[in-house]
């Protein structure tokens, strides 16, 4: 949907993502996706150099976000909730089959 | 201009080399982040880093890296990085354009003289709602320490900073009644 907008299928993905999860790391998204964790490092890095995206380190793992900061952002969110919007709820559960919202320690996910 | 003493300028002197140089070769950059706030605290928080925001959309990567490889500055990352081998304690971070705050990017900054070129700063207000804008959005607790410093050393426009976190909108708001009570 986006990929001539924003240069690439994965770069897509990748912000779509973002925009679902709303903070994510380059491993979680390779494996949603079942990509190479270096291709969406690469796009990552290039949203983040764009001053798109920024990131923080939790633990080992670097967690990439909105940079809300930016005058850009608005305008890109609103891009991606066009697309988000127009996926089907049954291919969203699909996508975003990984749930990492808060969730008790124990609780089971049925 | 006068090499600053790399192994222990202070933000402001390293600042003033680097966009000095930059600006004669026809780079305009501004200078926003912690180390406005350094500067305008004269020292009272240490940043360790410059970020510049280029201003020239035509300017590429290698024009202005070949102006930092004159004073010696090297790129040490695969983003724009650089350091100099004598300044441990300071690094620079070159943006893309434009200059912005929040969804403000109709930013006027001040304007300093060195040797009769030119080289910006964001201005204090403008500082203090780029502190404001990093708490606001990234939760960082320090930049509204940042901005309440700045705001007891410097001449500001309180009204330009509600202003902008109304129009923010959202938990700016909360943030600028916060920020005038800590000024009380």
């Amino acid at each position: 949907m986006l990929e001539g907008v924003f240069g690439n299928k994965t770069a897509e993905k990748v912000l779509l993502h973002i925009f679902h999860y709303g903070e994510i790391h380059a491993a979680a998204i390779a494996t949603d996706y079942n990509i190479a964790e270096s291709q969406v490092r690469k796009q990552l890095e290039r949203f983040e150099k764009a001053n798109i995206l920024v990131s923080k380190a939790i633990g080992k793992a670097r967690v990439y976000f909105f940079n809300k900061k930016s005058p850009f952002i608005k305008p890109i969110t609103n891009l991606l909730r066009i697309a988000y919007d127009s996926i089907s709820i049954e291919e969203k559960e699909n996508i975003f089959k990984v749930r990492r919202r808060p969730r008790g320690r124990e609780k089971v996910i049925i | 201009m006068k090499e600053p003493k790399w192994d222990s300028c202070s933000e402001k002197e390293l600042w003033e080399y680097v966009a000095f140089h930059l600006s004669l070769a026809g780079i305009n950059t501004v200078l926003v982040g912690g180390a406005v706030v350094s500067i305008y605290t004269k020292g009272i928080f240490v940043s360790g880093d410059l970020d510049l925001v280029l201003q020239n959309y035509q300017v590429d990567e290698n024009t202005f890296q070949k102006v930092l490889q004159n004073i010696g500055f090297e790129k040490y990352s695969t983003r724009n990085y650089y350091k100099h081998p004598k300044c441990d304690h300071i690094f620079i971070e070159f943006m893309s354009p434009p200059v912005s705050i929040g969804e403000d990017y109709n930013i006027k900054p001040d304007e300093i003289k060195i040797d009769g070129t030119v080289i910006k700063i964001l201005s204090p207000t403008d500082c203090i709602k780029d502190r404001l804008a990093s708490y606001i959005y990234f939760n960082a607790r320090e930049c509204f320490e940042q901005a309440i410093l700045v705001a007891k050393e410097q001449l500001f426009d309180i009204k330009s900073v509600e202003k902008w976190c109304r129009k923010e909108g959202g938990s700016a708001i909360k943030v600028f009644n916060e920020f005038k009570n800590s000024l009380k």
